[in-house]
């Protein structure tokens, strides 16, 4: 344990700004702690778990993004009227906008992350390239941030294929590979467009695209007396449009050895940084044990879970404490590994559409509840999930002994996971846990669009099909809900009753 | 009662069934066999059903013409064979959108000409943004967003017709 819940609560009262399973897990932390919560939420939230969960909660404006969850001054304001001592801003949206930590600290409340300056310095990954260089870290070739000729020439110069990334912001949003000069004027305005609207500045940096790297990022806590340790890597190779969609800890190539060196290396860029709080380190790592520093993550990570699980340290906990002021309690010598965590991604997605997403209804949720098994979600049933937001609904976490273990009891919660309405990705991360390749831990983050390019589900069983042509004959669709057409064939079926 | 035919469809998948009464519910003809199926509802929408010596939990909802159905850790959307349930992408002259989401940009007007591959316009949902392409060289007839309307999956935004 780093900190523990029998201390005295590091706030009386936090401010959560954020929605959806994050905010879930935050507003529960806070209370583990004894820290009451103040949730806020969009027009199109009102209804949510997490505005459900705290123990109050603002309605912000609009369903829109900018009016509501990205909207600095509401969200301030939020925080002085109920009273809120700090403000913890999940991921996404805010939470490494330098920004809004800088409003919370003029605003006399504590920002649960980073000073605003070291956000701004890690934010902008020239800067942070730079840093990394500078404390001996290697990073990938690449050019900064410039004007959109710049970025061909230096494209040019690199040599193709090169990705396009936001400068401010990650979550792989704005992110293009570009395989050739033909279409990257085209990538670089719509990557501009998309960064824009995610993070209100349109800044796109350019580096070589390594083909077939894994991703690894290391997990990282520092209190601001300077002590700071490392929790390990989680492997992120698995994405789809460049967004994680299965990770795990430890990564199946990491070495003791590797994981020491990787460890340290974090910890060397978060001393140059002046980092406080929790962070993450993103490397990635070629077939011969090389790394390169890609950038850090200012917040808390969506595979959060995953570090928890294999170390019994709760991140949020000691994020609060941390922006409380305590001292982290673990040294590295204390820091031990058990077993083996995967966490899966359930997305409102449809896999067979190139991951479209999915919004509508929650017609039907019935989730997991499985020994080794944590469930973070932010969905309930009935809830309409709105098109403003990230797809993200839930993570299925498993944690066994081993690895084998950890992915038995992750497929067989996917398998009892029931979500009705909109199409979701489920089937396909079941397909995915059981290739022969990743079981080997094999994977790399061009594995998706390579062994599941063209993926389907499987056609349903006879049984199944037969059960379903019964339901369709036995049920009307609500009369509503039929678009007008010529003969209806339901009129055929007067007399058929479930007994 | 007589027996019903039912064209039962799921993504690419499609059989028809003939569902008849019994004494202990239905008989259903499908790929040349005749599958028994008693079905008991613990509540609407969650139910056991045995089927043909297979016992399986299902869990269902009734969406427009979809019947959302998860049995054996898998969830399926059936529908009626015939009935369009995917939004078709540029049938005839429509180019509908692909998902629901708000139109952020129009790149074309009434009028003009348009090569295949050329960007139409373009959608954003949940963070991601999807530049909407014209299957084929044709003329602009409407457009039938502005941006900033939030579209439905299916809906048409832009019209083509066959250049004169």
């Amino acid at each position: 344990m780093v900190f523990a819940v029998t201390q005295p609560p590091p706030f009386s009262k936090v401010l959560v700004a954020n929605r959806g399973e994050i905010a879930v897990r935050v507003i529960r932390a806070c209370r583990e702690l004894g820290v009451r919560t103040v949730a806020v939420y969009s027009e199109a939230d009102a209804s949510s778990p997490h505005v459900v969960l705290a123990d109050e909660a603002v309605c912000l404006g609009p369903a829109e993004p900018a009016a509501s969850y990205l909207n600095i001054a509401r969200l301030v304001d939020a925080a002085r009227a109920t009273g809120a001592e700090a403000v913890h801003p999940g991921y996404g949206f805010l939470a490494e906008n330098p920004e809004f930590a800088h409003a919370c600290e003029e605003a006399g409340l504590v920002f649960v992350g980073p000073p605003a300056d070291v956000i701004a310095a890690l934010g902008d990954k020239d800067r942070a390239r730079r840093l990394a260089e500078a404390a001996g870290v290697p990073v990938v070739p690449g050019h900064p941030a410039a004007d959109d000729e710049t970025l061909e020439r230096a494209a040019q110069t690199l040599g193709f294929p090169v990705v396009l990334k936001a400068a401010a912001g990650g979550g792989g949003k704005g992110m293009r590979v570009v395989h050739g000069p033909a279409g990257f004027r085209e990538a670089l305005a719509s990557a501009r467009r998309e960064v824009r609207s995610a993070f209100g500045d349109d800044a796109i940096l350019v580096e070589k695209y390594l083909e077939g790297p894994r991703h690894v990022e290391v997990q990282i806590l520092a209190d601001r007396y300077g002590a700071a340790v490392h929790l390990g890597e989680r492997e992120c190779s698995l994405q789809r449009r460049h967004q994680k969609i299965l990770e795990e800890a430890p990564s199946p190539v990491v070495s003791p050895q590797l994981r020491a060196r990787l460890g340290e290396a974090a910890l060397r860029v978060a001393r140059a940084a002046g980092y406080v709080n929790a962070g993450t380190v993103e490397f990635l790592l070629d077939r011969d044990g090389r790394f390169y520093f890609l950038e850090v993550n200012t917040r808390l990570q969506v595979e959060h879970p995953v570090t928890e699980l294999v170390t019994g340290v709760d991140l949020v906990h000691a994020q609060l404490h941390i922006a409380a002021g305590h001292r982290l309690w673990l040294r590295q010598e204390e820091v031990a590994w058990r077993g083996h965590a995967v966490e899966a991604r359930v997305y409102a997605e449809d896999p067979e559409r190139g991951f479209a997403p999915s919004p509508g209804r929650i017609l039907l949720l019935r989730e997991p509840h499985l020994p080794g098994v944590r469930v973070d979600s932010g969905i309930q049933e009935g809830q309409d999930i709105p098109v403003q937001y990230d797809p993200i609904l839930a993570k299925v976490v498993a944690w066994g002994p081993n690895r084998p273990t950890a992915l038995a009891r992750l497929t067989q919660a996917l398998h009892e996971y029931v979500l009705l309405g909109p199409k979701t990705n489920l089937g396909f991360l079941r397909d995915l846990v059981a290739h022969p390749a990743f079981r080997q831990g094999e994977v790399s983050t061009g594995f998706v669009e390579q062994h599941f390019g063209a993926w389907r589900p499987a056609p349903p069983r006879v049984e199944v099909a037969a059960l379903a042509a019964v339901l369709l004959a036995q049920t009307k669709p609500a009369p509503a809900a039929v678009p007008a057409r010529a003969p209806d064939p339901w009129d055929r079926l007067d007399g058929v009753q479930l007994p | 009662m007589t027996p019903v035919r039912v064209a039962v469809a799921c993504g690419g998948w499609k059989a028809t069934a003939e569902v008849r009464a019994s004494d202990r519910g239905f008989v259903v003809r499908i790929g040349g066999r005749d599958l028994p199926v008693e079905v008991r509802e613990v509540r609407p929408g969650v139910g056991v059903a045995q089927v043909g010596g297979l016992t399986l939990q299902f869990f269902s909802a009734r969406q427009a013409e979809v019947l959302h159905l998860h049995a054996l850790g898998h969830t399926y959307a059936f529908s009626q064979a015939g009935e369009s349930v995917a939004p078709r992408e540029a049938e005839g002259g429509d180019v509908r959108a692909p998902m629901s989401g708000v139109v952020t940009r129009v790149l074309v007007e009434p009028g003009q000409r348009v090569q295949a591959g050329q960007g139409l316009y373009v959608l954003e949902a949940m963070k991601m943004e999807t530049v909407v392409h014209a299957p084929r060289s044709a003329r602009v007839r409407r457009v039938l967003a502005r941006a900033g309307d939030q579209v439905e999956g299916g809906a048409s935004v832009v019209e083509l017709e066959e250049e004169p």
